[in-house]
């Protein structure tokens, strides 16, 4: 039995898909008399149709009851009766407080994956309210092709600290002023995965990105269709991203001097290091 | 360049019709110039006119080559003008593509016939005739003289020149013809002449075709193999004498469309005519066998001779000993089992840090060095002599001809031992599913951009080409075309690096299965003044990914050393492979791409339609 329900809660937002995770959830569960111990149970023994569309009925019934504000049944996946992730559109100032309530309500604390739609003609100032909004147990955050990425960025770096895993801001309009404010932010060190292609930012954001050391835990990185430049490549080559795997970006967008950066780069992995020497032009 | 290698192509040929023109110089001048490929055909580069490094003269079928760079390429041949003249680097050649065989099947009319007449047994298991050919055979034949196709004999042991063609129409006739004149025993399991032939001619004076035993064609799939050898003489002459065979007889004069017949058994020798120039056209007579059996020594000898042979390109002096393993070799097959035999060479070899000892069926490794699938996969590029960046793997290696007294091997373990291992891994390990990221999410309602032609402003205020509907289905269908062709290789070559992906090698029990993706289809072109969807996908990187098919290998290891066992020449085998060129798509902003200019579909060799149809097959 883990030590702690804030532990078992914990490993189930960092894993969702891990039966042993959830087991270990049963206890707590019992414990406080809910009933979704006995779903985990019996999923495990759902072993005909009858039985797991006996379960399926029973987690209809439950779904309602156990829905956070702010969001529909329908906008969320459910795993065992908890919503483990939500799709949430913004269109006004009545939406940024609907996403305040879902991560303030204890019925979201299996929450981990949240996907915002931000719509085109929403302006900065009405998401000034997410600054209040609990993301702190979010593991995975995806707010891609809207035009406000500075200003979420701005909402996440007002929280003390963050467990985010996974942070999409792909297409988000993202200047070298959000990448810098992500840079400065130490709140960072659980990111593995950060999505900031087709942005706005230039080897500046990149350079800040670069020496941050909130994104040493870093395996991935995509940085294509962005004017990274040879400059930002080379703060790249220099960076501490010894865990790095994947680093999505194109030649092209580096010219050839960053190319030759990351080619002979001492800091980055050998294997990615040596993808790039392949793509050295010989003089 | 092109001026002065239309001169030097003329000048070539010039050469090749009028022997008497100055070669030597010509010779000293290709060697003084150096050139970039023309183009590449399955895999192996081409240059239009002769080079440094483009010397040796193949004839291929035009209509394989890119259209752009096809009108470059001469047409020496006027009967044929379907075969294009090209140059190539000797030194790419593997065992795929060693011999250029040329399709004469036009040559030879259907209405050809042979008879053979005037049959008369000069010893046990030599046959003399006079082959009488229908007007229109006789013809072809004359012609093949005059054919322009002949290459210089690769090696000193075989004299004079010669070429290789496939003709099944001459094949039928001749097998018609002796299966009506052949003794009755000769006769019970001749199934056909093999359609393949070597044409050769030699001057007076040339350099004899040293004693030699020919190497019998088999296939263990059919049952099939060949016992006799037949030459035909096109020309009349003598010679002193012009084929002589251990233990008699010999052969001192004979007339025009003299047809000799013998058991491939028999070592022979042939000699130049006193005067006049001998041309003789050479298959073999296949029959029924079906208890054929490869001898694991008798094969493993012919691999080390056909080893031996290419690797004679790089390191003259080891033809004589190719000369002799071949010789053994194809004795043996009738002979059994050949002796070992001490004083055989071994290269050893080094590429980029790492050591090994081959004779080209045999590869020792260092196991501290190396793992077992680098072992491999090393062993496959030197016997593939797979293209490594732009030269042949065995260009690459720095190589040493090793002769030892002894017979046995256990001199390499310590031998490597004493080798520094190498400065980093020499294959390196590549994301493959990193090169192929998701597509974004298409973003509905978006114009296409307008002609350019037209309009100052040809893109919609929205545009974006990585989230454009038609962009994305061009662009999925690329990926997945490059995806498949990757994913599948088990060594891809990007610049001079190589990336070895180890799910592509299955160990079981003491073999090594090297997995690769099958031939894609076949290849065509396209072109106007329009976006269209595909002008928006470009090219990330190009990849090399080797595709080999080939027989699994045998492995075994000691304390030291991993011993791979390859035969490449196993029948039932179809070894081949392809070093495929992998564009890998990406997504061109606005800026970077321009009308009816399709970046990545030019480098994949495709057009829209041929796309959709292999993406489409490969679904």
């Amino acid at each position: 039995m883990v030590s702690t329900c804030a532990a078992a809660e914990a490993a189930i937002l960092d894993d969702p898909d891990d039966d042993a995770a959830w087991h270990a959830y049963v206890p707590w569960l019992r414990a406080a008399g809910d009933l979704r111990a006995e779903m985990i149970e019996l999923a495990a023994e759902a072993d005909t149709p009858e039985r797991r569309a006996t379960l399926d009925a029973w987690t209809a019934e439950g779904i309602a009851m156990h829905t956070p504000s702010g969001v529909a049944a329908r906008a969320c996946e459910w795993r065992h009766g908890f919503p483990i992730a939500a799709t949430l559109h913004i269109a006004d100032r009545g939406d940024v407080r609907r996403v305040v309530e879902l991560m303030a309500d204890p019925r979201a604390r299996l929450l981990g994956r949240l996907q915002l739609h931000i719509g085109d003609g929403v302006p900065a100032r009405s998401l000034a309210g997410l600054d209040g909004a609990g993301f702190e147990w979010l593991r995975a955050l995806r707010a891609a092709y809207q035009p406000r990425g500075n200003r979420l960025v701005r909402a996440l770096v007002s929280r003390p600290s963050l467990q985010l895993r996974s942070l999409d801001l792909r297409h988000s309009g993202l200047t070298d002023d959000g990448l810098l404010a992500l840079a400065a932010y130490g709140g960072l060190g659980s990111l593995r995965s950060l999505y900031l292609q087709h942005n706005r930012f230039t080897a500046i954001g990149v350079s800040a990105l670069a020496r941050s050391s909130a994104l040493s835990g870093l395996t991935l990185l995509d940085l294509r269709h962005n004017a990274v430049g040879a400059a930002g490549a080379a703060a790249l080559a220099g960076a501490p991203l010894g865990g790095l795997a994947r680093l999505q970006m194109f030649a092209a967008d580096v010219e050839p001097a960053g190319v030759h950066a990351l080619a002979t780069s001492t800091t980055l992995p050998r294997d990615l290091v040596r993808y790039w020497r392949a793509q050295e032009v010989a003089p | 360049m092109s001026d002065a290698g239309e001169r030097l192509q003329a000048r070539f040929f010039a050469c090749m019709r009028d022997p008497g023109q100055a070669r030597e110089q010509l010779m000293a001048e290709v060697n003084a110039v150096d050139t970039a490929p023309t183009t590449t055909l399955q895999g192996l580069a081409l240059s239009y006119f002769p080079s440094a490094r483009f010397k040796l003269l193949r004839f291929v079928d035009a209509a394989l080559l890119d259209p752009a760079v096809r009108p470059r390429f001469a047409r020496p041949c006027a009967e044929l003008p379907e075969l294009a003249a090209v140059f190539v680097d000797a030194e790419e050649l593997g065992y795929h593509n060693f011999e250029n065989i040329v399709e004469l099947g036009r040559l030879f009319g259907r209405d050809a016939t042979a008879r053979f007449v005037d049959s008369e047994a000069l010893a046990a298991g030599v046959l003399r005739m006079r082959l009488a050919a229908s007007p229109s055979l006789r013809e072809a034949l004359a012609r093949l003289d005059e054919l322009g196709l002949y290459v210089r004999a690769q090696g000193p042991s075989r004299g004079g020149q010669r070429f290789i063609f496939h003709s099944a129409e001459l094949a039928a006739a001749l097998t018609d013809g002796l299966r009506k004149a052949l003794p009755a025993r000769l006769v019970r399991g001749f199934v056909h002449v093999n359609p393949v032939f070597r044409c050769n001619r030699f001057e007076p004076g040339e350099p004899p075709f040293a004693a030699h035993v020919d190497s019998p064609y088999r296939d263990r799939s059919r049952g099939h193999a060949s016992r006799y050898t037949l030459l035909l003489y096109l020309t009349a002459g003598r010679g002193e004498p012009l084929l002589s065979f251990a233990g008699g007889p010999e052969i001192h004069e004979v007339a025009a469309m003299t047809a000799v017949l013998f058991e491939q058994r028999r070592v022979h020798t042939g000699n130049a005519f006193n005067s006049g120039r001998k041309v003789f056209v050479r298959t073999e007579l296949v029959y029924e066998e079906p208890r054929v059996e490869e001898s694991p020594a008798v094969a493993a000898l012919f691999a080390r001779a056909c080893y031996l042979g290419s690797e004679s390109v790089f390191a003259p002096e080891l033809a004589a000993a190719a000369h002799a393993a071949y010789d053994r070799a194809a004795a043996a097959h009738w002979s059994g089992p050949p002796r070992d035999v001490s004083a055989e060479p071994v290269l050893h070899k080094e590429f980029r840090g790492a050591h090994f000892v081959t004779d080209g069926h045999d590869y020792w490794f260092h196991r501290g060095s190396l793992g077992r699938l680098e072992c491999a996969a090393l062993a496959l590029l030197d016997l593939l002599n797979a293209t490594v960046g732009d030269a042949p793997f065995r260009r690459l290696c720095r190589t040493r001809t090793v002769v030892r007294e002894d017979e046995d091997r256990s001199w390499i373990a310590g031998f490597l031992r004493a080798q520094a291992g190498p400065p980093e891994p020499v294959f390196a390990r590549l994301d493959k599913p990193a090169l192929f990221p998701e597509l974004e999410q298409p973003l509905p309602d978006m114009d296409f951009p307008r002609s350019p032609d037209f309009e100052a402003e040809p893109f919609p205020p929205n545009w974006d080409a990585t989230r454009n509907e038609r962009v994305l289905e061009v662009h999925a269908r690329a990926r997945l075309w490059a995806m498949r062709r990757v994913l599948a290789s088990p060594v891809v070559m990007l610049g001079k690096e190589m990336f070895l992906d180890p799910s592509r090698f299955v160990v079981e029990a003491d073999r090594i299965h090297v997995l690769s993706h099958d031939r894609p289809g076949p290849l065509h072109f396209a072109g106007a003044r329009f976006f269209g969807p595909e002008d928006f996908i470009g090219v990330d990187v190009t990849l090399g990914a080797l595709q080999p098919v080939v027989p699994p290998m045998f492995f075994n290891e000691t304390d030291e050393l991993l011993h791979l066992r390859c035969d490449l020449f196993k029948n039932g085998w179809m070894v081949v492979h392809h070093n495929q060129v992998v564009p890998v798509p990406r997504a061109l902003d606005g800026d970077d791409a321009t009308p009816d200019r399709t970046p990545w579909l030019d480098a994949a060799g495709l057009t829209l339609a041929t796309l959709r149809s292999a993406a489409k097959r490969d679904d």
